[in-house]
């Protein structure tokens, strides 16, 4: 503001008695920058902008000398013009923000003389004018400018500018206005028409990419006696509908709408001269006729009611232009029949969830071979689809009973499913997870499975997940809500296959007020059992005791020439000790001497008349807590109990485990190393330089070494004999077979540790042995295990 | 006309053998197989050959050209449905000299179609009949005199008059069911202006026989002679054959419709017309025709009034 101007100074003269010129140059600074935006706002127009707010005058017409002119005379520039003519179209009031936040509004009028057509164009601070007159009225605009538009020059007014209506019988050359509304049967290609309708259905807002920007339209059906039609509503326009307060069922009049042929159907367009008038309209009222399920036969433009009962995962696709589109199929069922209903793209991404009421207003049903309901509703942009609607009572109890059934199942009742594919839900909680495995198809294609074991508080239930549902992220203790499982004959039990069809989803909180935790589910799934009680066969055991024996793993080829690995355990608690296999992947579990584990669903067997256990990969091995751990007898408190004393005289036959104490008598060392077949493991006998395996018959270069110690003890009952194999007698005389291979090598005596094993005679030993009846003797004989202690 | 036994090869006694056996009439004899003569008529293979090729020669069997084939079609009748939703469906109504085939699950309205053109066949061909008699072969013992009655009725037609013009024929089993559709034959060359021949239901009797996986092929192989036969007689005679069939349920089915018509690929390349029946609500039917040589596939809804099958 460089230069003040003499008419802004005038201005400022109206009211120097109210602020000071300085104050008033102030106030004009921060208003022009208000009105940056505003493209008609020159310094003056700011400066009656100032003025006005302090006088209460009535704007007296400024423009008294205004002249006024033909349209066909005006051209852009001229300034405070006025002109006269009838108003053609009044558009709807139009709210924009400039880029400063500020809200104004627009409209836009057309008005015609007899040389022609212009655009008025009203701002926020005209619009009341508007409440002045009607289409066909004719009126005088005073104190305009003419600028270019972008079609045609247009008058713009500001805040001088009045509007008056004047007789139209002083200007009898104006063209007529006639307001004809038109059938929408009648409605042609490119037409402008006025047509008084009611709003049948609002569709959601859509987007498309216009150039980059996005652009967005409603297609709003509208349905007059003769038909029915859509009445697009582009970009801004959208927002007439909240603007003008329009619901499904209003009677509305539509001015100046234009219309269109697209994809060869006849729609409207809202014009931007257009105008929408909501109000109490002669057009039948809509009823809209709802096809019961069982009715579907090909059909189009239908209203259908269902309760969801089937969800199917979206499913994402790549079109021939390498852009994705989504699909989604669902079923809906009312009391005659289901369909499935296919869903597309923003469609797929409508929260739904099974026994969810949907209507579907709009779609089309189509024959569909595959869908296995023979039909189905497909939907399109012009489809709405409303979740839970407000009902009619007997409608909505109909859904309701409808829609009973579908609730999740408690895994306890799997069980009495007796068929193969049945579709079921399920919530629960993961209480075992094991790792995913691939496999080969038959087709080449390599496929993912992945098992789990899912509990609720009346059961347990093994799952397979198959594929991407493998491959979703799974932890011990989650939640988890399937739908559509299929239930399978297990080995045992009723198992579940969650494939592509199936659903994984996270369940809502109401879903899980009644899912007991992790710790819970284990307590109730879980029978606790000690040894003693452990029994062939039984199943879902918990067993805490603590380890008291290990072997080192044991590598061995399967029969289908695969390798496997076992570990022997032994595993003690205060009524026994039982043996343990653990395979493969659990036989690495790190394990140390003394440690209290807990084992989950062993399978409990019977071997050799014992009972033992089998742990492999679905039997979850953990660590005892604190209080489970102060349970369970020590290492030595268990040892105790598990090798009764036995007097040399108490010993019978088949006696196992039992410890026995007493003198060394008698000990033979003149041959305590044995060759074998490694092969057959069973004793060979020198053939001239080697040794042939009368088992196998083979030739034996490098044999395997067994040392047998054989001993004669004595207590102050009885004499007995025992022999130690193997690793008791390497605890015998505390050299390994190695060693004792490695000496009698050197010296090529196989009695050169006779003296060594004499060394043993007078000693006072305990074992742990086994006693066997010796059938060629007559008597019976112990078989050492394990030298506990030695001493003279 | 030429008589049996100008044919070569054919005495007194051959003739006599192939009027027994159903071949007494020439067309008959041109359009049958040498095995099936040589079965059925009790005659040498090499003689059957001879004389089916002298009858081709006397009825002039032969290449026809695509015109000839034209004007036999414009011997094509029709026969109305009782409902012009469906008769515009499948081209004006059921047509001589194919095969139409409906199926649909239970109570779907197969054979109240039946019935319908049971009666229907007898209108004039002004009210979109053919003014011909019919045969049904009932072999799920469906059919019921009542229910013509009441359809005559519904016509203005006189009920005795009408019944005297079905000819029942119950089948008691796949092979009577053969035999039944055999003896039409003789029943056309015996005079009866028969222009409609019903089936209902086509494939009961083979679905119960031929039960298993193991007999598949064979029900197969028997099912298609039957519809050989019926194939042969709508061309031969100009006669309509109309035929119903149930669904399976296809446990099977992960994807795609659960029900089927049964019949497999036999049927499907026998039909010229298949339509599938859906029971819609309140009486309401949809009638989809499914693959069709020369029609598009479209539905029409009808519904089922005591009077028969109206629109």
């Amino acid at each position: 503001m460089t230069e003040i101007s003499q008419e802004i100074r005038d201005e400022y003269e109206k009211i120097k008695d109210k602020i000071s010129y300085d104050e008033f140059l102030e106030e004009m600074k921060t208003r022009m920058k208000d009105y940056e935006e505003v493209s008609f706002m020159g310094e003056l127009d700011v400066a009656r902008v100032i003025v006005g707010e302090y006088v209460d005058e009535e704007n007296k017409p400024l423009a008294e000398d205004s002249k006024e002119y033909k349209i066909s005379e005006l051209k852009a520039g001229n300034h405070n013009v006025s002109l006269v003519g009838r108003v053609k179209r009044i558009s709807n009031v139009k709210k924009f923000v400039n880029r400063k936040g500020r809200e104004g509004k627009l409209a836009n009028i057309l008005i015609a003389d007899d040389t022609g057509e212009m655009r008025v164009v009203l701002w926020t601070e005209n619009i009341k004018l508007l409440k002045k007159f009607q289409e066909g009225a004719v009126i005088r605009v005073k104190g305009v400018e003419i600028k270019q538009g972008f079609r045609n020059d247009e008058a713009h007014l500001n805040l001088n500018s009045t509007i008056e209506k004047v007789s139209e019988d002083d200007y009898p050359d104006l063209p007529p206005y006639e307001e004809k509304i038109t059938d929408i049967k009648d409605i042609k290609e490119d037409m402008e028409v006025n047509i008084i309708a009611r709003v049948i259905r609002i569709p959601r807002v859509r987007t498309f990419d216009r150039n980059g920007k996005e652009g967005k339209f409603i297609p709003l059906e509208i349905q007059d006696k003769s038909g029915k039609t859509s009445l697009m509503l582009w970009n801004k326009d959208t927002e007439l509908l909240e603007a003008l307060d329009i619901q499904e069922g209003d009677s509305i009049k539509v001015l100046g709408a234009q219309s269109r042929l697209r994809n060869g159907v006849i729609s409207l367009s809202h014009f931007y001269l257009g105008r929408i008038i909501k109000g109490d309209f002669d057009v039948p009222e809509y009823t809209e006729s709802v096809v019961k399920i069982g009715d579907a036969h090909e059909m189009r433009d239908v209203t259908v009611f269902g309760v969801v009962s089937k969800i199917y995962d979206t499913i994402t696709f790549v079109r021939d232009d390498a852009s994705t589109g989504q699909v989604r199929s669902l079923e809906i069922e009312d009391n005659t029949g289901k369909i499935r209903v296919t869903l597309w793209n923003e469609d797929t991404k409508i929260e739904l969830k099974k026994g969810d009421v949907i209507k579907i207003t709009g779609g089309n049903i189509e024959f569909d071979d595959y869908s296995g309901t023979d039909y189905r509703i497909n939907t399109n942009w012009n489809t709405v689809i409303t979740v839970n609607p407000p009902l009619e009572d007997d409608i909505k109890k109909m859904l309701e009973e409808c829609g009973k059934y579908l609730k999740p199942v408690k895994i306890g009742d799997l069980n009495t499913i007796e068929d193969e594919g049945e579709e079921v839900d399920i919530i629960g909680r993961v209480i075992n997870l094991f790792e995913p495995n691939e496999f080969q198809r038959d087709d080449g294609s390599t496929g993912l499975v992945r098992s789990a074991e899912v509990a609720d508080d009346s059961g347990v239930v093994r799952i397979s997940f198959w594929d991407e549902k493998a491959e979703s992220s799974l932890n011990m203790g989650d939640a988890v809500k399937i739908e559509n499982a299929r239930t399978r004959m297990g080995t045992q039990d009723i198992e579940l296959s969650v494939g592509k069809t199936a659903r994984l989803i996270k369940p809502s909180d109401e879903d899980l007020k009644d899912l007991p935790s992790l710790s819970e589910l284990e307590k109730s799934i879980y029978q606790n059992k000690n040894i003693e009680e452990l029994k062939e066969g039984d199943r879902d055991v918990r067993l805490i005791g603590r380890v008291v024996g290990l072997d080192d793993p044991n590598e061995f080829v399967r029969s289908d020439g695969t390798p496997g690995v076992v570990r022997s355990v032994e595993i003690g608690d205060h009524t026994g000790v039982v043996r343990a296999s653990l395979w493969d992947e659990k036989a690495k579990t790190p394990l140390n001497e003394g440690d209290v584990i807990k084992i989950e669903n062993p399978r409990v067997v019977l071997r050799n008349d014992h009972i033992e256990l089998s742990l492999s990969r679905n039997t979850p091995i953990t660590k005892a807590d604190e209080e489970e751990t102060s349970k369970i007898p020590s290492i030595n408190e268990i040892q105790e109990k598990r090798y009764p004393k036995k007097k040399i005289d108490e010993i019978e036959e088949n006696d196992r485990n039992i410890k026995v104490a007493g003198k060394v008598i008698e000990a033979y060392g003149n041959k305590i190393l044995y060759e074998m077949c490694p092969n057959c493991n069973k004793r060979v006998n020198p053939a001239g330089e080697n040794f042939v395996c009368e088992i196998c018959g083979e030739e034996i270069e490098e044999p395997n070494y067994l040392m047998i110690i054989p001993l004669v003890i004595e207590d102050e009952t009885g004499t007995i004999r025992t022999t130690f194999f193997r690793k008791s007698a390497e605890e015998l005389i505390e050299m390994t077979t190695p060693e004792v291979e490695e000496i009698l090598r050197k010296t090529g005596d196989e009695g050169s540790l006779e003296d060594k094993v004499n060394d043993l005679l007078e000693l006072e030993i305990t074992i742990i042995a086994n006693a066997n009846y010796d059938e060629y003797n007559e008597e019976i004989r112990l078989n050492a295990r394990k030298v506990l202690e030695k001493k003279l | 006309m030429v008589e049996l036994e100008e044919l070569p090869s054919v005495g007194e006694k051959t003739a006599q053998k192939l009027r027994d056996a159903g071949f007494g009439d020439m067309m008959r004899l041109a359009t049958a197989t040498a095995k099936e003569l040589s079965v059925k008529a009790d005659i040498g293979e090499g003689v059957a050959e001879k004389v089916i090729e002298a009858a081709r020669k006397a009825e002039q069997i032969d290449f026809e050209t695509a015109l000839d084939v034209m004007e036999r079609r414009k011997d094509v009748g029709r026969i109305t449905t009782g409902s012009t939703a469906v008769d515009e469906l499948i081209g004006g109504g059921i047509e001589t000299q194919s095969i139409t085939e409906v199926f649909g699950e239970f109570g779907s309205g197969k054979s109240q179609i039946s019935h319908e053109l049971a009666v229907s066949v007898q209108l004039p061909p002004e009210k979109k009949g053919l003014n011909g008699e019919c045969v049904f072969i009932d072999t799920e013992n469906t059919f019921r005199p009542e229910r013509i009655e009441q359809i005559v009725e519904g016509f203005g037609l006189d009920v005795e008059e009408v019944l005297a013009k079905i000819h029942i024929a119950r089948a008691f089993n796949s092979a009577h069911q053969m035999l039944m559709a055999d003896k039409v034959n003789e029943l056309i060359q015996s005079g009866a202006n028969i222009r409609l021949v019903i089936v209902d239901s086509l494939t009961a009797h083979f679905r119960a026989e031929y039960v298993g996986r193991e007999s598949l092929a064979t029900r197969q192989q028997k099912l298609n002679q039957h519809l050989h036969t019926l194939q042969n007689i709508a061309n031969t005679y100009n006669v309509a054959v109309f035929v119903t069939n149930q669904v399976q349920a296809r446990p099977d089915a992960f994807f795609g419709s659960p029900t089927k018509a049964i019949g497999g690929h036999v049927l499907g390349h026998a039909a010229t017309y298949r339509i599938w029946l859906k029971k819609g609500l309140a009486g309401k039917r949809i009638a989809r025709l499914m693959d069709s040589p020369h029609l598009p596939e479209g539905e029409a809804v009808f519904k089922i009034v005591t009077e028969g099958i109206v629109d």
